[in-house]
């Protein structure tokens, strides 16, 4: 069976005036369709370079990335980003930011405007539309990131720390709201973090990388997908077996 | 949110009234500074306590300003050297603007024109002034490159800080999106830069009439400049000190105007 995503033997090597660094060596993983992934290692590890590599932003020094069996290279538009910061633009208001990526493609289509108008409705950010970022809360303003990020439809759903900077209160609805969009719009997604408990109660599948230069040390597949409740799953024995099993393998 | 036609508690009434009163305060003393000068000035000339030739007196100063009003002078000066600084202030904000971007553009570029921007900068530009009044004739033009000389590189310097300060996340976000870099510039760095620019202006503006003043005081036979060195040159202080008291008004609404700007800028944004 053919993977959406394809990583195969990719290596990054960063070259500056006085030396050569190996970040990343020849690390093989896969995502499928609608699958949620989390990528967990010690910090500086190279998880950031591994989404940047996959965004198709960096070229890798050798391998091969592919999604649907496309070069990354030809996959334009086909990732999203979303980062830990939410990154919106100040100066846009709700609609305009979630307009940008169409905006950037010539995408005009009234289907598109129906389709964020939609996302917009269901996610509860209808009556802000015409509001600029700084009326936002917290998780409201990860929200308008996140449909952003689905502005142009991607296949695949980069997240790089999404719920890094938000206090615990926030972090708890944020983490769930995403969950919940993720889920319903099907997105296959990889999270790169450096909380085990968020990677273990998201996800499918959990990555765990090595110091750098960072190879793939071991994969722990879950089942808690299928409990609907984040703070449900944490309640499980698998959720506490798998945070121990990850976090042996990171000390 | 302005809260209006609210009964305040005892403890905020009072805290708004001490407020009041601060301002108050400050505002009277402000004023009484300057009543005191003035006032003293006036009488300490009107009582030939000092000399009225070398220090001229408020009433003097003002009576020059009417006399120039009513023979047209006043208006014709101030229109020559307005048109300069803004026409100067034009030129090297959008030039300015302009080589910051293929500044921003093109890392080559910026890294070949740094020494080059470097030596301008800590150059004193008004040692270039006898070089352009031979390149550019002894005219307005003259006054203007000088203007635009001095106005110039502290825009392109701050403003290709400003762009080069872009969050880099922003632009990958951009980049992920398939932008290409002058969409990236469009709507990214230039809007983001916004704040900066408008702090640009207000140091801009100012070395605008620096600019044209200093070219006036070189080359002009018309402006407040030309009339700042004639009134030394003929030994009528009350003509310099006008023309520097039309200046500083000049000045402070210009100022006021772009600060005016920068507020609903500010306003829209934070």
């Amino acid at each position: 069976m053919e993977h959406l995503l394809n990583i195969d033997n990719v290596s990054l090597i960063y070259h500056t005036l006085t030396d050569e660094t190996l970040a990343i060596e020849s690390i093989s993983m896969y995502a499928d369709e609608n699958e949620f992934i989390s990528v967990v290692g010690p910090s500086g590890c190279g998880k950031t370079t591994l989404l940047s590599l996959i965004s198709g932003v960096i070229t890798p020094s050798s391998g091969k990335i592919t999604l649907r069996g496309q070069p990354i290279s030809e996959a334009k538009n086909k990732t999203g980003y979303m980062f830990q910061r939410d990154h919106l633009f100040e100066w846009r208001t709700v609609w305009q930011n979630i307009k940008l990526g169409p905006e950037i493609v010539g995408d005009k289509s009234p289907e598109t405007t129906k389709y964020l108008d939609g996302l917009l409705s269901k996610y509860g950010l209808q009556d802000f539309k015409h509001k600029y970022p700084k009326h936002l809360s917290g998780g409201m303003r990860q929200r308008v990131a996140l449909i952003r990020t689905l502005a142009l439809r991607p296949e695949l759903l980069l997240l790089d720390e999404p719920f890094g900077a938000l206090d615990y209160q926030t972090k708890k609805v944020v983490i769930q709201d995403v969950n919940d969009i993720i889920s319903r719009e099907q997105k296959t997604s990889i999270l790169v973090t450096h909380d085990i408990g968020e990677a273990a109660s998201l996800s499918d599948r959990i990555i765990v990388l090595s110091h750098r230069p960072s190879v793939v040390k071991k994969v722990f597949t879950s089942k808690l997908r299928s409990i609907p409740l984040i703070e449900e799953r944490k309640k499980t024995r698998e959720y506490q077996e798998l945070i121990d099993e990850i976090w042996k393998e990171l000390i | 949110m302005r809260r209006k036609n609210i009964n305040y508690s005892k403890e905020h009434s009072r805290f708004l009234a001490r407020n009041r009163r601060k301002k108050f305060f400050v505002l009277s003393m402000q004023i009484c500074i300057l009543v005191v000068i003035l006032g003293l000035w006036e009488i300490l000339s009107y009582f030939n306590v000092i000399n009225t030739l070398i220090f001229s007196s408020p009433s003097r100063i003002l009576n020059t300003i009417g006399s120039l009003y009513s023979s047209g002078e006043l208006f014709y000066h101030i229109g020559i050297t307005l048109y300069e600084t803004l026409l100067g202030f034009a030129i090297s904000t959008a030039l300015g603007l302009l080589i910051a971007i293929l500044l921003w553009w093109s890392e080559t570029l910026r890294k070949i024109l740094d020494p080059y921007i470097v030596v301008l900068n800590s150059l004193p530009k008004i040692a270039l002034g006898p070089i352009v009044i031979i390149w550019f004739g002894a005219g307005m033009q003259s006054i203007v490159v000088i203007c635009v000389l001095i106005t110039i590189i502290i825009t392109i310097i701050s403003m290709l800080n400003a762009f080069r300060s872009c969050e880099q996340d922003k632009i990958l976000l951009m980049k992920s999106m398939g932008a290409n870099k002058f969409q990236i510039l469009l709507k990214l760095i230039l809007p983001a830069s916004v704040p900066q620019f408008i702090s640009v202006l207000k140091i801009s503006i100012g070395m605008s009439w620096v600019g044209s003043i200093m070219g006036e005081y070189l080359i002009s036979s018309a402006g407040l400049g030309y009339l700042i060195v004639y009134g030394s040159q003929i030994f009528r202080l009350d003509l310099v000190m006008a023309s520097t008291l039309i200046l500083c008004i000049l000045a402070s609404i210009m100022y006021l105007i772009v600060s005016f700007i920068e507020k609903l800028v500010n306003k829209k944004r934070s």
